[in-house]
């Protein structure tokens, strides 16, 4: 199988097929209906900083939670447009890919979240429920994407 | 080839008697990938593979670990970072 991310010449070349592109994009919307004090991915997403200390929590929170709604969207705006782009360009820049990882990474913690994912080892017994297969799936094109960004940035593997 | 005569250096900032700072905390979670987690260390602390991924196992097999330290202000920032990065961090007095 063809990997999906590969560095060639400093670049980052993107083989997906259309089918993924059409998963991947529905990603925003899953990330925009996180909320509510039911769902355990809200807190996932925005954990308790300061756990012992419940005035300090709420400090902390007041101080992040506009700035880090507004990074979140500008992380799903240009995974959004760099999804559209990647259709004809095949490419991504390192900027695009880190709001990739980031994005892809959240929906993982969100569907972990939702399947009440807590402890290690989950991956042996996620049977055949296709809520676990995309969670797998999703680490995979993850997985792929660090180690390219990895060389991009780091210049190893 | 020679080496230096040794100097006396005290190990710990005096001013660490003051303040002794705030530790940034990571925990363990079942869903984020290992190599994502080293990667974000990397990036976000500067820290080198080796330490990055030193940092990681100690996060997957005891854990927790202490990835940076400083004053609240900065510690704060490193938590939101890690946050935006989707890890799991808190922060508690060293």
């Amino acid at each position: 199988m063809k990997r999906p991310f590969r560095v060639r010449g400093g670049r980052l070349r993107v083989d997906l097929e259309p089918e993924v592109l059409e998963l991947l994009s529905g990603i925003p919307d899953l990330l925009e209906n996180v909320g509510g004090d039911g769902d355990p991915a809200t807190r996932r997403l925005a954990p308790v900083a300061h756990p012992g200390d419940p005035a300090a929590a709420r400090a902390y929170d007041e101080l992040t939670d506009a700035e880090l709604a507004r990074a979140r969207n500008v992380d799903r705006a240009g995974f959004v447009s760099s999804l559209e782009a990647v259709r004809t360009r095949r490419e991504l820049d390192i900027e695009e890919a880190d709001m990739w990882l980031r994005v892809i990474g959240e929906a993982r913690l969100v569907l972990g979240a939702r399947l009440g994912i807590l402890e290690d080892g989950w991956e042996a017994d996620a049977g055949a429920d296709p809520r676990y297969a995309i969670l797998g799936y999703l680490g995979y094109l993850q997985e792929d994407l660090v180690h390219a960004l990895n060389r991009l940035m780091f210049g190893g593997g | 080839m020679t080496a230096p005569t040794p100097v006396a250096v005290p190990d710990v900032d005096e001013r660490d008697d003051v303040d002794p700072g705030w530790n940034v905390v990571v925990w363990n979670d079942p869903v984020n990938l290992m190599s994502y987690v080293v990667f974000v260390f990397r990036k976000l602390f500067g820290y080198n593979v080796e330490k990055a991924t030193k940092l990681m196992l100690a996060v997957h097999h005891e854990g927790r670990a202490i990835v940076a330290h400083g004053p609240l202000e900065k510690a704060e920032l490193d938590c939101y970072r890690l946050h935006h990065h989707g890890l799991w961090a808190t922060l508690e007095q060293a």
